[in-house]
């Protein structure tokens, strides 16, 4: 093998290796790139690719994590407000915080590994406490007249609790219904 | 005569009672003889072993495959190399090497390294180390497990939860937490956890939260529970706190979902 023909090798394994640790993103997900070295501060041991980014075999490894949104729909089936049972049912979205990079570090480190049934479950645990406390604080009589406050307290609570963990939450409806009414 | 019947009427009643209730002791001790036997515990399952890193093969061939072209090209060039086994074997040791040898933890994850002594900050001896969000170089030491670190969730209903005024209730609770790095308490976590399937942490949070409901409403009564479920919520998680941090712990939220029953014990 002569000189050149040698340095055509090593040009196309090379490009090969690069083709095989180029990693890309789909539209509604991120990969972060993990393996940085240990001196850097936990922040900066990892980073988060939109699009498409290159990782070191051996050295590096690749994760990726759905953003969203996911659709969640929380219902309490049965909810005492005096001497009534009622019904409520509250649908929304939540997604990670693409727009700002602090609380989507923030989801990376709280969900990464975490499938989208997962991250569900806690958004509707989370919503789901929220809702029936705001229900419950505000009362059936009064609550065609403070549907919006509601509403707003449901999503300021939610939304709240939920920034902490890099999700931002959209409520898309919000319904109530009497069930039952107990003589 | 007509008085005597009545009271042998009673007694014959009381006799009767008197059966009912020694069969019903001896229900109840059956029933308490049954929850006392020793759980069967099921055998652990195996630990999951780490997935073979991606790439890996290709890193091992791509790596061969340059060492040959270059032994090839300076053979070539006349510069003596050796025999070209060598430049085969050895790259694809060295390989090996460097895919065993990088541990890398991500910042939701915890790498327990085994074999490895190293001295605690209050002297004491242990023989593992634990890697989080980072990349290091360990050749002596063996890979035990993953921790996941990560927020985990759980749903779930805890029944006769009996309030201050005995009521007996029926909860719905949701709950999430992690293993918290920062804790002081993370290496009793990392020694507690590591080796354990993923529900164990799962299994943990439902212990403590359902001990702490059962705590916290035993001081409450039915109708506040009803009215005031976000309140109780947040006294349980307060409760629960202490126990989450004791097993290097914490929750991130705990939740009433919903409250049922209601009838007096």
């Amino acid at each position: 093998m002569t000189p050149l023909e040698a340095a055509v090798l090593l040009a196309l394994i090379s490009a090969l290796l690069v083709s095989r640790q180029r990693v890309r993103a789909g539209p509604r997900e991120a990969v972060v790139r993990l393996g940085r070295r240990e001196h850097y501060p936990a922040a900066a041991a990892y980073q988060v690719i939109h699009g498409a980014g290159w990782v070191w075999p051996a050295l590096e490894r690749a994760e990726r994590l759905p953003l969203g949104p996911f659709s969640v729909e929380v219902e309490l089936a049965s909810v005492k407000l005096g001497e009534r049972w009622a019904r409520a049912t509250l649908g929304c979205r939540v997604s990670f915080h693409t727009a700002r990079p602090e609380l989507l570090r923030r989801g990376v480190e709280a969900l990464l590994g975490r499938s989208a049934g997962e991250i569900r479950e806690i958004a509707e645990i989370v919503l789901g406490g929220k809702l029936l406390g705001a229900l419950t604080q505000v009362g059936l009589p009064r609550f065609d007249a403070d549907r919006d406050k509601m509403r707003a307290e449901v999503l300021f609570e939610g939304a709240a609790l939920l920034d902490t963990i890099g999700l931002e939450l959209d409520i898309d409806s919000l319904a109530i219904e009497v069930v039952e009414v107990k003589k | 005569m007509l008085g005597a019947m009545p009271y042998r009427d009673d007694r014959e009643a009381l006799r009767q009672r008197n059966r009912e209730l020694e069969q019903e002791l001896a229900r109840a001790r059956e029933e308490l003889d049954r929850r006392d036997q020793p759980v069967a515990i099921e055998p652990a399952p195996p630990v999951a072993v780490p997935a073979r890193r991606a790439g890996a093969p290709s890193f091992v061939i791509v790596l061969t495959v340059v060492a040959v072209a270059v032994a090839l090209a300076l053979g070539s060039a006349g510069v003596a190399t050796g025999p070209l086994w060598i430049w085969i074997v050895a790259p694809v040791l060295a390989a090996t090497l460097i895919l065993r040898a990088v541990v890398i933890a991500g910042p939701h994850e915890a790498v327990v390294l085994g074999g490895i002594a190293r001295k605690r900050r209050d002297g004491s001896l242990a023989g593992y180390r634990i890697v989080h969000a980072a990349r290091v170089f360990s050749l002596g030491g063996s890979l035990v497990d993953r921790l996941d670190l990560g927020i985990q969730s759980i749903r779930f209903t805890l029944g006769e939860v009996i309030t201050s005024d005995a009521v007996e209730l029926e909860l719905e609770l949701g709950a999430c937490a992690r293993i918290d790095v920062e804790s002081p308490n993370f290496e009793r976590a990392v020694e507690r956890f590591a080796g354990s399937p993923d529900s164990a942490v799962r299994e943990t949070t439902r212990e403590i939260v359902a001990t702490s409901t059962r705590g916290v409403l035993a001081s409450h009564r039915a109708e506040e529970v009803f009215a005031r479920p976000r309140r109780l919520a947040e006294a349980i998680r307060a409760e629960a706190e202490h126990d989450f941090a004791a097993r290097g712990m914490a929750p991130f939220v705990v939740e009433i979902l919903a409250v049922r029953g209601g009838g007096k014990r």
